[in-house]
């Protein structure tokens, strides 16, 4: 029944009377079926609530005064029977007494009729409580309407966002988002020499607000570790799309991790995220930590990454990136889960090697069915991950008839950087790029990125900075090479590198020669060339001149000249290589 | 009132006090604070001595702020932050930026 009759809806049309006296039940009742109304009457609170839960009357109209159970009492038990379903309870009472109508507003009812009641009052309340109710469902319709297009949007997004992620069998993600939502992304993806590319970003706030950078944050970081920019270099331009893009207020906390796995070396990058821990499952103690060096991304236009730290790893070694919203996570009393409870977690949980689920696990008894009002994510990475088909072995190339097909289709790309270009611009993208246009996508481009990387580090570090590669035979020495490697390149005027690329078809594969010079003062290769025959015979083990031997390894020939500033590497490959 | 504000002494900076928890629920107090000065070369100071919390959405509204200072010329200090507070400006490396003092 519509009093309105404006649109028919679903309605059962009864109404509760309780009311212990006959004459008030047979009144209401008089009026409520000549307005249309199906009516049940009860002479007392319990027949009343027995009523209500048999047959789920539209509202409830309640004498106040009663014995028995009264109708305070009354209206409460009916109210916790309600659920999410609005149902008007109105109380009828001849009294005016403002603290019961205090009292009774408060056990859950919704208005008054005040004695005597006119067809004429009791029409015009019905129909405001119907007009009420329509309200009330359309907004549950639309609440639920919109909680299940966020839940999609929230799956496409994530899908697009984190569907392409890398190792995701051996990195343990938990995530537990504040809203359908979550402001906390994690992303990862191998880099073309193998290495493990790890961001963990938390976006200010949570919910969809919070998300919009998500999807360029995810883009870049993925193209370019693809083509192997470094580290700062990602997190520079990531910095400056979301200077575009996010307004004034909202920024991007995050950490940066490349896993070296081969070389046990761990290099972090913390912009304004909590500590990132090392933890030794061996020993049962953590290694490392990790402090934030650098302001979140998204506040400064010139933000340069500063800190990177450069930690030796051992391969059954765990890495934990987690955001702040595990130590700030409260339970019923208002503390914090804080950092010491995490640490002290850490340490016990060390020898099980699953850090994650002890974490989950202690934050859960500690939270104690406490809601969130921040999202919290957690990575634990093991250090040996590293990519199927990386560098391991040569690509192996038929070298006995290697047909030259002449000069109908080789190429030749060139590049020289001088001075303060050389601080600016990484030139392995562009030659990695370059080849990949011209040459398409192939597996063998991870052998030939290591050797254009090493090649061009040691030109650079060596050659034009003078530095000494001895410096970095202990972890401590390594540290410092690189704050050594930093404030010289800052300062760097003079000095060139050229490079030259030089790409012959031959017979199903093809050949490239990388050449390249520099302006230092070449080195004694000879001793150098010496010591990687030693250790790829099994001697050996020191963090330096590792360059030299993967390049040796990879490559088919090398030849130093200019007393070894400049060199010349040869690697060929077949198009028919398998992929791994 | 979790958010005061006052004129210093000698005029031409506002003194922005902010209570117990700094977090998102301000947001709106927070902006009205200083909001309506207008005038060339207003500096702000933001006084959280009696604040003791904050959450990464006040260290957005903290970057409000000092855009609006920047804006009319002037610029932010932060006072007094206590030693949680502290440790959340130092993990985003806010002194690099702002000043902060004591």
């Amino acid at each position: 029944m519509e009093l309105t009759g404006t649109r028919p809806e679903q309605v059962n049309d009864t109404v509760l009377v309780v009311d212990d006296l006959e004459t008030n039940r047979l009144l209401l009742k008089g009026m409520l079926q000549h307005l249309g109304f199906e009516v049940l009457l009860a002479d007392n609170g319990a027949r009343g609530v027995a009523l209500f839960r048999q047959h789920s009357p539209w509202i409830v109209l309640i004498d106040v005064l009663m014995p028995v159970m009264d109708g305070i009492e009354t209206a409460k038990q009916i109210r916790a029977m309600c659920g999410d379903r609005f149902v008007p309870i109105l109380f009828v009472t001849s009294s005016d007494d403002e603290q019961l109508m205090e009292r009774c507003i408060e056990a859950g009812a919704d208005d008054f009729f005040r004695r005597p009641i006119s067809l004429g009052a009791l029409k015009a309340k019905l129909l405001s409580m119907q007009r009420i109710r329509r309200l009330y469902s359309r907004v549950q319709q639309l609440h639920s309407l919109l909680q299940r297009d966020e839940e999609i949007a929230e799956q496409l997004l994530r899908g697009a966002i984190e569907g392409d992620n890398s190792a995701l069998n051996r990195i343990r993600s938990l995530k537990r988002p504040a809203e359908t939502f979550c402001g906390d992304v994690q992303l990862s993806a191998f880099r073309p020499n193998g290495n493990l590319n790890v961001l963990l970003g938390d976006f200010t706030g949570h919910g969809l607000a919070s998300v919009v950078g998500a999807l360029p944050l995810s883009e870049t970081f993925r193209a370019m570790t693809q083509k192997g920019f470094s580290g700062d270099e990602i997190l520079r331009q990531i910095n400056l799309k979301l200077m575009k893009l996010l307004p004034t207020g909202k920024f991007l906390a995050a950490t940066l991790v490349t896993l070296d796995a081969e070389a046990g070396q761990l290099y972090v990058w913390n912009c304004g995220m909590p500590e990132v821990l090392v933890i030794s499952p061996r020993d049962g103690d953590i290694r490392h930590r990790i402090s934030s060096a650098d302001p979140p991304l998204g506040i400064m236009t010139d933000f340069e990454p500063t800190g990177v730290d450069v930690l030796p790893v051992a391969s059954s070694d765990r890495i934990l990136l987690y955001s702040d919203g595990l130590v700030e996570a409260r339970n019923p009393v208002g503390e914090m889960f804080g950092d010491d409870r995490l640490i002290e977690t850490v340490v016990k949980a060390a020898h099980s090697g699953e850090l994650a689920a002890h974490l989950m696990q202690a934050l859960d008894d500690f939270m104690d069915g406490c809601l969130q009002d921040d999202d919290v994510s957690l990575l634990e990475i093991p250090c040996n991950i590293r990519a199927k088909g990386g560098n391991q072995g040569r690509v192996v190339v038929n070298q006995d008839s290697p047909e030259l097909v002449f000069d109908r289709d080789s190429w030749l790309w060139s590049l020289e950087l001088r001075g303060a270009s050389l601080q600016r611009v990484n030139p392995v993208p562009m030659m990695l790029s370059q080849l990949q246009e011209m040459q398409g996508n192939a597996a063998h481009w991870q052998s030939l990125f290591t050797i254009l990387t090493e090649l061009y580090v040691n030109a650079l570090d060596h050659g034009v900075l003078q530095l000494k590669s001895e410096m970095k035979s202990t972890p401590q020495g390594f540290a410092r090479y690189f704050s050594s490697r930093e404030a010289k390149l800052n300062h760097l005027t003079e000095g060139f590198i050229r490079i030259q690329l030089t790409y012959t078809a031959l017979e199903g594969g093809g050949r490239l020669l990388v050449r390249m010079h520099d302006s230092g003062k070449g080195f004694d290769f000879q001793r150098w060339l010496a010591e990687a025959d030693r250790t790829e015979a099994g001697y050996g083990d020191g963090l330096a001149g590792r360059g030299i031997r993967l390049v040796v390894a990879l490559c088919e020939s090398i030849e130093y000249s200019h007393g070894g500033a400049a060199v010349e590497v040869g690697f060929s490959w077949r198009d028919d290589q398998p992929p791994e | 009132m979790a958010i005061s504000t006052s004129r210093s002494d000698e005029g031409n900076s506002i003194i922005i006090r902010v209570s117990d928890r700094f977090d998102f629920s301000l947001h709106q107090d927070f902006r009205d604070s200083y909001q309506s000065e207008q005038a060339p070369g207003t500096s702000f100071a933001l006084d959280l001595q009696d604040a003791d919390y904050m959450d990464s959405s006040a260290l957005g509204m903290i970057l409000l702020l000092k855009e609006h200072a920047e804006t009319l010329g002037g610029n932010l200090v932060i006072r007094h932050p206590n030693q949680t507070i502290r440790k959340i400006l130092d993990i985003a490396k806010f002194e690099r930026f702002i000043t902060i003092e004591g």
